[in-house]
């Protein structure tokens, strides 16, 4: 599980840009849908959660504002930029390439050395 | 429980300074926790189980407000040692690993300048001469380094010596400079260096806790050269050898070092370090750059100046992951550069020029015989530019400070973000484009077979200027 969480967690941003395609949201609700989604198998530290956060409000993929909660704890919401959707879509697509491709390169070896 | 929430996130930032960001993040952070809790404790855990695992789900978040602190300036206390350049700096991995989840927000300030890793091993390395810690940057000071390094009396560790592996020879036991044994190595040059069993003479020479690596590589009947590394910074310069000179800065002693394999073949040199052994590969590709998680990454060079003969002609292909690529002058046929987060930096450039980053800046004074770049991200700028040049990006900014060519074509296309110019008066505009035939006003060539000047991008903002 160590390197597939390596792997996921170096598609943080996109991973939360794909899930604020759909509606705003705020960090634990984020990494709960996160956790659900993944059967529960993979779920982020919040501490990395939040610096993703940063590098993508930073490159202008995300925006943020405080929710106006009455009672409980105070949300900080985000939403996706037309950037962030950009970026989302270019990594995307970036993603299946290198999927393919990595595919296709343990395929092979598998047929010739096993 | 919940007020032991807020008083732990509360004393874990007391000594940080109550910045706007600082405040927000920590209320952020609260906000979720409690929730965290509330869910925890309605699936009927009790309240110290769900205070502790709301805790442990946090992971690192000291050093998020670290990170938030240093960015407002309050991080001055930094040791910055002597001889440290402000210049361009990768993050290393020993650096990265304590860094841990506040790493994301480090690599996106790599591009404008981190000093890290090997802060420590100037102070480590002793003996004065051994701490000057400087990159291998054009005009460095490797050579006296070297000499002192060599010579100097009174040196607890010589560590010198010929190491002449055969290339692409993982084994470095027998051929190891004995960096631990004061003074057993003898270092005369050529000792090693006999053409009949290390046709490649190397030569280590220990600095601080790693060393530099020189080797020569013969371009033999080769007329392309490839270079791929990783993380490792490369200055690109010319040489009057009739071989490529190869220096490599490690901040691992000899034995750990990952070494480079130099291979040649279909008229090509090969310079290759980008794969350590063991290494796990988990190099991971985020937004903004790369994570190296893995302590292997250390291993590798974090710099190296290669020197290429000054009559080279061929095609010169460089590769990096987030080192940064610096080519003062460039006379061969072609250039082919492609980093992940790494910067160009070219100069004069007499081919062709073939640029590609997901985020690194791509910049070269003169482009001579045309240029295609593409960005995601980063910037590209032309000092000046001839010939046909192609500039593509997502959302990274596209300048040409001044297109040399009597007259040209020019186009460009966007989807949102604008373009200044000062030939506006030349150009047709559309809603998303801008096109025309520009004349410098000294133009004598006919409309057809015209250079062209070509952007294109989603969001970038563009400038092309002719200086007339």
């Amino acid at each position: 599980m160590s390197i597939t969480s390596d792997i996921l967690r170096g598609h943080t941003e996109t991973i939360i840009l794909s899930l604020l395609l759909k509606q705003d949201s705020y960090g634990y609700k984020i990494n709960k849908e996160i956790l659900a989604r993944t059967d529960r198998r993979y779920e982020l530290k919040e501490a990395t959660l939040y610096s993703a956060f940063k590098r993508l409000e930073q490159a202008g993929c995300i925006r943020t504002y405080w929710g106006d909660e009455t009672t409980g704890a105070r949300r900080r919401y985000y939403s996706i930029t037309e950037k962030g959707r950009e970026t989302y879509a270019s990594n995307r697509r970036d993603w299946e390439e290198a999927k393919e491709l990595i595919d296709r390169l343990l395929d092979d070896d598998g047929e010739g050395t096993a | 429980m919940k007020e032991k929430l807020r008083k732990y996130v509360e004393d874990m930032v007391r000594d940080i300074p109550k910045t706007r960001n600082v405040v927000d993040l920590k209320e952020e952070i609260i906000g979720n926790m409690e929730e965290r809790y509330d869910d925890l404790r309605a699936e009927g855990y009790g309240e110290q189980d769900a205070f502790d695992c709301t805790i442990n789900a946090m992971g690192d978040i000291r050093s998020l407000f670290e990170e938030e602190n240093k960015e407002n300036g309050g991080g001055k206390g930094e040791p910055v040692m002597a001889g440290e350049r402000p210049e361009k700096k990768k993050d290393h991995t020993v650096k990265i690993l304590v860094l841990g989840a506040a790493l994301g927000v480090l690599l996106f300030l790599l591009g404008a300048g981190m000093v890290a890793a090997r802060v420590d091993r100037g102070h480590k390395g002793g003996e004065e001469t051994l701490e000057a810690s400087g990159r291998l940057d054009g005009e460095n000071h490797f050579e006296d380094r070297k000499e002192t390094g060599e010579t100097g009396p009174g040196m607890e560790e010589p560590g010198i010596g010929e190491a002449g592996p055969g290339v692409g020879q993982p084994e470095i036991g027998e051929s190891g400079p004995g960096t631990e044994k004061p003074g057993t190595e003898e270092t005369g040059s050529g000792a090693g260096a006999d053409p009949g069993d290390t046709p490649d003479g190397w030569r280590w020479t220990k600095l601080g806790d790693g060393g530099i690596l020189k080797r020569q590589i013969p371009m033999d009947e080769a007329e392309d050269i490839q270079i791929s590394y990783i993380l490792t910074d490369l200055n690109v310069e010319v040489t009057d050898s009739e071989e490529i000179l190869l220096e490599e800065e490690y901040v691992v002693p000899w034995e750990e070092i990952h070494q480079t394999r130099v291979s040649s073949g279909g008229g090509r040199v090969e310079i290759v370090n980008d794969d350590p052994d063991g290494s796990k590969g988990t190099i991971v590709l985020g937004l903004t750059g790369l994570r190296f998680e893995d302590e292997e990454k250390k291993r590798l060079p974090v710099s190296a100046r290669i020197q290429i003969p000054e009559d080279f002609r061929g095609e010169l292909e460089i590769n990096t992951v987030s080192g940064n690529i610096r080519i003062p002058r460039f006379e061969g046929e072609s250039l082919e550069v492609a980093t992940v987060s790494g910067d160009l930096d070219g100069g004069t450039i007499r081919g062709a020029v073939e640029g590609e980053s997901v985020s690194g800046d791509l910049s070269i004074e003169k482009a001579a015989a045309g240029a295609e770049l593409s960005t995601v991200s980063g910037k590209m700028t032309i000092g000046e530019a001839q010939g046909d040049i192609s500039m593509e990006s997502v959302s990274g900014e596209i300048l040409v400070e001044k297109a040399e060519d009597p007259r040209f074509k020019f186009e460009a296309q966007w989807v949102s973000g604008g373009l200044e110019t000062d030939f506006d008066g030349q150009l047709e505009w559309e809603k998303m484009g801008a096109r025309g035939i520009v004349d410098r006003g000294n133009g004598r060539e006919s409309g057809k077979n015209l250079p062209r000047i070509q952007f294109t991008t989603t969001s970038g903002d563009m400038e092309c200027y002719t200086g007339k």
